[in-house]
């Protein structure tokens, strides 16, 4: 292989427990360049590894608010109860929509039955 | 001081038979790594707090369900992702998370001539479109497979393995160009 092909390969096996395919071992074995690329790869995705350890610091209140909005949804945070909201909102019009369609294929049905009798009435 | 101790089998059971004291707990060994993850797809701490508070809801309410307890924080995870993502979606924004960057040629010197520092690929992550860091946290950061990630993105394993590949070599590409720019 060359050196571009395995440059190419390798952000897909970094990082990765796959092993690489055995022609892009033999690549890295003989080439120095190719094989201190993927050592970079290697290094780059272990300092995100670390970084994913880093936690942010937590907001004033925060175990205390969601504590509270398992409880009482009524106390969670504006935002949040909106999000529940718009949802709530979203199930209602959902079952309106589907209580109006049943409604129609009834109608629809009687209407059909009525004129077929009609039909059979007048013949 | 609890913060830095896991999610055991005790503390779930415990939360499943409904003891308020057991969940407190387990929100504080998790709230900060759960915060911080939703701080991450989001991007906003205002918005990251209401999908964190979302998340526990929805784990406070089908924990009884879950059953596997040695995955649990990989459970954890998938449900902020999954609050996440509605939340994205529910403010129309959803989009910036499918989005992925088009890649761009990086000739130039290679990175492999000197040493990372972690600072740089802090910086990098940040200069990732939110679709491209959103693949790399999941996966390398918290764990996900590339299955659970496109579960959870509704796209598919293939499609997730293209992010992020196109992820890593972006980052790369990102680090290296500011090496540029410094030299």
């Amino acid at each position: 292989m060359r050196c571009d092909e395995v440059l190419l390969i390798l952000p897909e096996y970094a990082g990765e427990d796959e092993p690489f395919p055995r022609e892009v071992e033999v690549h890295l074995a003989t080439c120095p360049e190719c094989a201190a690329e993927e050592g970079a790869y290697r290094e780059v995705l272990a300092h995100v590894a670390a970084i994913g350890a880093e936690t942010d610091l937590l907001p004033p209140r925060f175990l205390e608010d969601v504590l509270a909005g398992l409880t009482r949804p009524d106390r969670v945070r504006g935002a949040a109860r909106r999000f529940a909201h718009d949802r709530s909102a979203r199930y209602v019009r959902a079952r309106y929509a589907a209580v109006s369609l049943g409604g129609v294929v009834v109608g629809a049905a009687a209407i059909a039955i009525i004129r077929r009798r009609t039909a059979r009435r007048a013949a | 001081m609890s913060e830095s101790k896991r999610v055991d089998g005790d503390l779930l059971a415990a939360c499943r038979n409904g003891d308020p004291d057991a969940f407190e707990e387990l929100v504080r060994r998790t709230q900060r790594r759960v915060f911080t993850l939703a701080h991450r797809l989001t991007g906003d701490r205002s918005e990251a707090e209401d999908v964190a508070q979302e998340a526990y809801l929805r784990v406070y309410r089908s924990l009884g369900g879950f059953r596997q307890d040695a995955a649990f924080e990989t459970w954890l995870y998938r449900v902020v992702t999954n609050t996440a993502m509605t939340y994205l979606r529910h403010r129309g924004r959803f989009g910036e998370l499918l989005e992925i960057e088009p890649a761009v040629p990086q000739p130039g010197p290679q990175l492999a001539d000197r040493a990372v520092d972690r600072d740089e690929v802090r910086r990098g992550l940040a200069e990732l479109s939110r679709g491209l860091r959103a693949v790399l946290v999941l996966k390398e950061m918290y764990g996900l497979s590339c299955r659970e990630i496109g579960e959870e993105l509704g796209i598919t394993e293939g499609a997730v393995k293209v992010r992020l590949h196109r992820a890593r070599k972006r980052l790369r590409d990102v680090i290296q160009g500011g090496t540029r720019h410094e030299v």
